[in-house]
C-alpha cells in the first residue's frame, strides 16, 4: 500500500501531514500515538471515509474492527453479522463464530455476552468481512490484561490465515510490539518514528527490549 | 409506584371537588352543569345507538389521521436521515406545518374538502411535524453510533432502514405513540366541532351547545378525554408487549 503526501485539515488546524509512505503487503504495521497524534484519522482516510489531500494506493477492500464492538443490540449474534455481510458469506458464520470461541451464540443478544464476547463478536465481523486491508482501531484498549492477550493472539491466528494487509492503531506499545511486524509512530499528526518490530512471537505478559525506543519516540523523550 | 398512584388519585379527587366548588360558586346550570347531572348524561349517551355512531367516526379518522401521519413521517424521516438534501427541503415544510394556526387550517380546508375529510387532514397536519421530529431524533441517534459501522461495511441503504433504524427508532416511537394519539383526538375533535362533521363526537359537541343541552356538551367533553386515557393506556400497553415480545 502507497501514502503518497496525506495531508489532513480541519481549518486552520493540521490533523496529519504525513510523508509518502509504503506498508508492505500481507504484513501487521501498527500506527502508534498518544490521543491527537491522527491515527484514527489515517485509519478513515485509508477507509476512504474522510475527505483529504494525497493519495492511497492498494489498499483495495477494507474491514473495520472497531474499539467499541458496535453490535446492534435488537439483533442476535448471527443477525449482527449477517447485517454487514453480503449475503453469499451467511453460511460460513457459525464456523468462523466457532473459530472465535463463540459456537452455539449465534441466537444470543448482545446484552447476554460480555465484553470480551463482544470484541469476538467484532473480530469475527471484520475477518468474515471480503477485505484486502483491516483496519483495526485500538481493539484490545478497552479490556483487561488477560483478555486483551487472548484476543490479541486469537487475531494474530485469524491473520495467519489469510495474511491480509493490517493497520493496527493503537496508544499502546506492548501491543505494537506482540501483534505487528513494523510501528510507525504519530506525534501531533507528523511522522515520528518508523520501527521494524521483526518476525518473531513476543509473550504480552513479559516486558520487551523494543519498547523503549517506541516510547521514546511516542513521548518525544531524550535518548540516555 | 403505590405512592404514585395514590398521588394521581388525589389529583382527580382535586378535580373532582374544584367542579363541585365551582357549581356552587356559579350557580348556573346553563354555564356549568352539576356533576352528577353529567354524570346522567355520561350514563344515557353510553346507552344511544348515535353517539357509538358519533364515537365510531371519531375514532376512525382520529386514527386514520395517525395511522397517516405515522407511515409520512416514517418515510420521509428515513429519507431525511439519509439524506441531508432531503433533510433541508424538509425543514421549512415542519417549521411552516408546526407554526401555522390549527383552526386556519381547519378553515382553508373546509373550502377544499368535505366536512368529513377536513378534520382528518388538519390532524395530520398537526401530528406529521411532532411524529417526524421524534423519528428523525431517534434515527440521528442510531446514525451517530452506527453510522461509522455502516459506511466502514458499506452496508445498503434498504438493510440500513429495515435492520438498523426501523428497529432502532420502534421502542421512542411506541412510547410517543399514546401521547401523539391522544393529541390526534383533540384536533380532530376541534376540526369536527369547527367543521360540524356528520356522525362524530364534535359535531355532536356543536349540536349540543347550539340546542343549550350543557350537560350533554359536559358529557360529551368527558367521554372524549376518557377516550383520549383509552388510547393512551391502550398504545401503552401494546408498547409494552412489543418490548417484552423483542425480548
Amino acid at each position: 500500500m502507497k501514502l503518497t503526501a496525506i495531508r489532513k485539515t480541519y481549518g486552520e488546524r493540521v490533523a496529519l501531514a504525513l510523508p509518502d509512505l509504503e506498508l508492505e503487503a500481507g504484513r501487521i504495521t501498527a500506527i502508534l500515538g498518544e490521543s491527537g497524534a491522527g491515527k484514527t484519522t489515517l485509519l478513515n482516510i485509508v477507509a476512504g471515509m474522510t475527505a483529504h489531500a494525497g493519495s492511497v494506493e492498494g489498499a483495495g477492500e477494507t474491514s473495520y474492527l472497531f474499539q467499541d464492538p458496535k453490535l446492534l443490540p435488537h439483533l442476535t449474534v448471527e443477525g449482527n453479522l449477517r447485517f454487514v455481510l453480503p449475503k453469499a458469506l451467511w453460511g460460513a458464520i457459525p464456523a468462523m463464530l466457532g473459530r472465535v470461541g463463540l459456537a452455539g451464540r449465534e441466537t444470543s443478544r448482545p446484552r447476554e455476552l460480555s465484553g470480551g464476547e463482544k470484541q469476538r463478536v467484532a473480530i469475527a465481523r471484520a475477518f468474515l468481512y471480503p477485505h484486502d486491508t483491516l483496519l483495526m482501531d485500538e481493539p484490545f484498549s478497552s479490556l483487561g490484561l488477560s483478555l486483551k492477550k487472548s484476543l490479541i493472539a486469537l487475531t494474530k491466528d485469524l491473520w495467519r490465515e489469510r495474511r491480509q494487509t493490517v493497520l493496527f492503531v493503537t496508544h499502546d506499545v506492548r501491543e505494537a510490539v506482540c501483534l505487528a511486524h513494523r510501528a510507525i509512530v504519530l506525534r501531533q499528526g507528523t511522522l515520528c518514528g518508523d520501527f521494524a518490530l521483526g518476525e518473531e512471537e513476543r509473550d504480552f505478559f513479559a516486558p520487551q527490549p523494543m519498547e523503549a525506543p517506541l516510547i521514546r519516540a511516542l513521548t518525544a523523550a531524550e535518548a540516555p | 409506584m403505590k405512592k404514585n398512584l395514590l398521588f394521581s388519585a388525589l389529583a382527580i379527587v382535586a378535580m373532582w371537588l374544584t367542579w363541585i366548588a365551582a357549581y356552587f360558586i356559579v350557580r348556573n346550570d346553563y354555564l356549568l352543569p352539576s356533576f352528577w347531572e353529567t354524570c346522567g348524561e355520561i350514563g344515557r349517551q353510553l346507552v344511544g345507538a348515535a353517539f357509538w355512531r358519533a364515537f365510531a367516526g371519531t375514532l376512525l379518522r382520529t386514527l386514520a389521521a395517525f395511522g397517516l401521519a405515522l407511515a409520512l413521517a416514517v418515510a420521509l424521516a428515513c429519507c431525511a436521515a439519509l439524506s441531508g438534501a432531503v433533510r433541508a427541503f424538509f425543514a421549512p415544510v415542519v417549521s411552516v406545518l408546526r407554526t401555522v394556526p390549527t383552526m386556519a387550517v381547519i378553515l382553508i380546508l373546509l373550502l377544499w374538502t368535505s366536512h368529513a375529510v377536513a378534520p382528518v387532514l388538519v390532524s395530520l397536519l398537526v401530528l406529521f411535524p411532532a411524529l417526524y421530529a421524534a423519528l428523525l431524533a431517534s434515527l440521528d441517534e442510531a446514525k451517530e453510533h452506527y453510522g461509522l459501522l455502516c459506511r466502514a461495511f458499506k452496508v445498503s441503504a434498504p438493510r440500513k432502514i429495515f435492520k438498523l433504524y426501523l428497529p432502532a427508532v420502534a421502542p421512542s416511537v411506541l412510547a410517543q405513540a399514546g401521547s401523539i394519539l391522544s393529541m390526534g383526538l383533540k384536533i380532530t375533535v376541534s376540526g369536527e366541532v369547527l367543521a360540524q362533521t356528520f356522525r362524530s363526537l364534535g359535531g355532536a359537541m356543536q349540536d349540543a351547545q347550539l340546542g343549550l343541552e350543557i350537560p350533554r356538551l359536559f358529557a360529551l367533553t368527558v367521554l372524549v378525554v376518557l377516550l383520549g386515557f383509552l388510547l393512551e393506556g391502550g398504545c401503552l400497553l401494546l408498547s409494552k408487549c412489543i418490548v417484552r415480545w423483542r425480548e
